[in-house]
């Protein structure tokens, strides 16, 4: 599987290292919601299909990202910088 | 009472001894290691927010940051591109000496500015690697498109699992630079993978 890392282009998956869901966002930090902490913590949904994932190229660049990448069939639909994700308020 | 002074000591010091070994052909070695402990390595990172007032600062003492995957010479020093917001700068200079110098533009302390430097002399290690049959060998270790790689270009990658950043500073010799711990285990890999070309060790 090759991925595209915004900032070298596309490499092996070999150089990545993979983190999980992208979409699940954290609690507040003063929160006491303790379902809402387990759920962050703890819960995945293990969909089939398109999902954004945070991966990290460790092998490389060594910058977070987020993929958009198909469960079922490996197909990466694109990538794009974690802290960009972020400021767009999808990651 | 003894002198415990400790010298500085290459981690190559055992497995890069002066040699041909392998299958070294009537027209020389495909391959010539070299150790350069003779450079300083300084690292400069740099806060997203702050890079175009810190490229200007170097810019005005004649540095540049290069754009990803790319090395600017001025002089001595050069700069290349390593990750995400960060470069490293390389000089044959004495310790201490370059970290100085890019720290001047930044009144001293350059980490008012958003700017990280720090002596990366000991931390990384600089090998040396060259010869005719140099995108052969790095093809065994390495992901990355050998033919975008140019002269002057930078690339992160992976050899062996590990991380190192190359350097290609001239057509058929690139600086290869690997954390000082897996020094010795990426050249052994690197002169392995040589043997069938023949490598010198110079």
């Amino acid at each position: 599987m090759r991925i595209p890392c915004p900032v070298c282009g596309a490499r092996p998956s070999e150089e990545f290292t993979y983190r999980g869901d992208a979409r699940p966002v954290r609690p507040p930090m003063d929160s006491s919601d303790q379902g809402a902490w387990v759920d962050y913590l703890f819960f995945r949904d293990d969909e089939r299909g398109r999902i954004k994932e945070q991966w990290q190229h460790t092998g490389g660049c060594r910058a977070w990202i987020v993929v958009d990448r198909d469960t079922a069939t490996h197909a990466v639909h694109g990538s794009e910088l974690a802290r960009d994700a972020a400021e767009g308020g999808q990651a | 009472m003894a002198d415990l002074t400790l010298a500085p000591v290459s981690p190559l010091a055992r497995a890069l001894t002066p040699g041909d070994v392998g299958a070294v052909g009537p027209g020389g070695p495909g391959v010539v290691f070299r150790d350069r402990r003779d450079l300083s390595l300084v690292t400069i990172q740099v806060r997203p927010d702050k890079q175009a007032a810190a490229r200007q600062a170097l810019e005005g003492a004649g540095f540049a940051l290069p754009p990803v995957g790319q090395a600017a010479r001025s002089g001595e020093v050069s700069v290349i591109w390593s990750a995400l917001d960060r470069w490293i700068a390389i000089a044959p200079w004495a310790p201490g000496e370059l970290h100085r110098t890019l720290a001047d533009p930044f009144g001293g302390d350059p980490r008012a500015r958003g700017v990280a430097l720090v002596d990366q002399s000991s931390g990384l290690f600089a090998l040396q690697v060259g010869g005719p049959k140099l995108d052969a060998l790095l093809a065994k270790g390495t992901p990355v498109d050998l033919h975008a790689l140019e002269t002057d270009r930078t690339a992160a990658t992976g050899i062996d699992h590990q991380p190192v950043t190359l350097w290609r500073i001239a057509p058929q010799t690139v600086l290869l630079l690997v954390g000082r711990a897996f020094a010795q285990d990426t050249l052994e890999f690197l002169q392995e993978m040589a043997l069938e070309y023949g490598y010198r060790n110079g």
